[in-house]
């Protein structure tokens, strides 16, 4: 199976921009009609409200660092493993091991899933969550 | 391994967990095969992951892992499932699930799972959560 590099440079400046708080290449890696979905609530979120979300947490949060990132490029898609870290106003620094996997058409991601354990919440929103 | 030999060994190793067939299961791990659960954080040998398994077959009546979706990459896999859970009492319940693997020569290497335990309707043992 031959290694699909453009998708994992999708996928990597994708989180890149994240870190970087640049909102612009961000919202370029998202395909028009691009949802995510998420384990904590197993709901779809559009395109505009999860582009909202991490507009927000750009914003609130000091820092986003992805940490220890593992992806796999497959095709239609990439699987990237990783923990975040949060560093949050009050510099409690939140942490979560995270899998994300991302569908891609045109060179954008179209669909994504993310798979977390919010029954770690205290480990990543803070002691007070 | 080609994808279809990939797909195949994914679905050999649902089918034996969900038979209850720890046997098979062993015969898929390969040696020194190493299991990370994200909820506890730790990674566990084949012989732990397998006596977990045992062990869990106690707790419920029932576990299918079913609306698999597969997607193979160089080396591994990667499957989205849902896991729906009888329990001894009768109630239902369902975990939505991912798995990365990493496999060579028809064998897996290494396991990856991501649940949600807030999801869980029974607390992980104990001894399960150190």
């Amino acid at each position: 199976m031959r290694k699909d590099w453009a998708t994992i440079e999708l996928c990597d400046r994708f989180f890149d921009a994240i870190e970087r708080k640049d909102y612009d290449t961000l919202e370029k890696c998202y395909a028009p009609e691009a949802i995510v979905w998420h384990s904590h609530d197993c709901l779809y979120q559009s395109r505009e409200s999860n582009l909202a979300m991490l507009k927000q947490g750009m914003t609130l949060h000091k820092k986003m660092h992805f940490a220890d990132r593992r992806v796999h490029a497959f095709e239609g898609g990439f699987v990237q493993q990783h923990t975040l870290y949060v560093t949050r106003a009050n510099d409690f620094v939140g942490q979560m091991d995270v899998c994300f996997i991302g569908y891609t058409r045109d060179g954008m991601i179209s669909r994504a899933y993310e798979y977390f354990d919010i029954g770690q919440r205290e480990k990543f929103l803070g002691p007070s969550a | 391994m080609d994808d279809g030999e990939t797909r195949a060994l994914v679905h050999r190793f649902f089918d034996a967990i969900e038979r209850r067939d720890v046997d098979e299961v062993a015969k898929i791990y390969a040696p020194g095969m190493a299991f990370w659960f994200n909820v506890t954080g730790r990674e566990t040998t084949a012989a732990d992951n397998l006596a977990t398994m045992s062990e869990g077959y106690k707790r419920h009546r029932r576990r299918t892992y079913n609306d698999r979706i597969v997607r193979t990459f160089e080396g591994g896999f990667v499957v989205q499932y849902t896991l729906n859970i009888v329990q001894h009492d009768g109630r239902t319940s369902s975990l939505w699930a991912c798995l990365v693997g990493l496999c060579r020569d028809g064998r897996i290497t290494r396991l990856d799972e991501y649940l949600d335990s807030s999801k869980f309707s029974q607390p992980l043992p104990a001894a399960k959560q150190n």
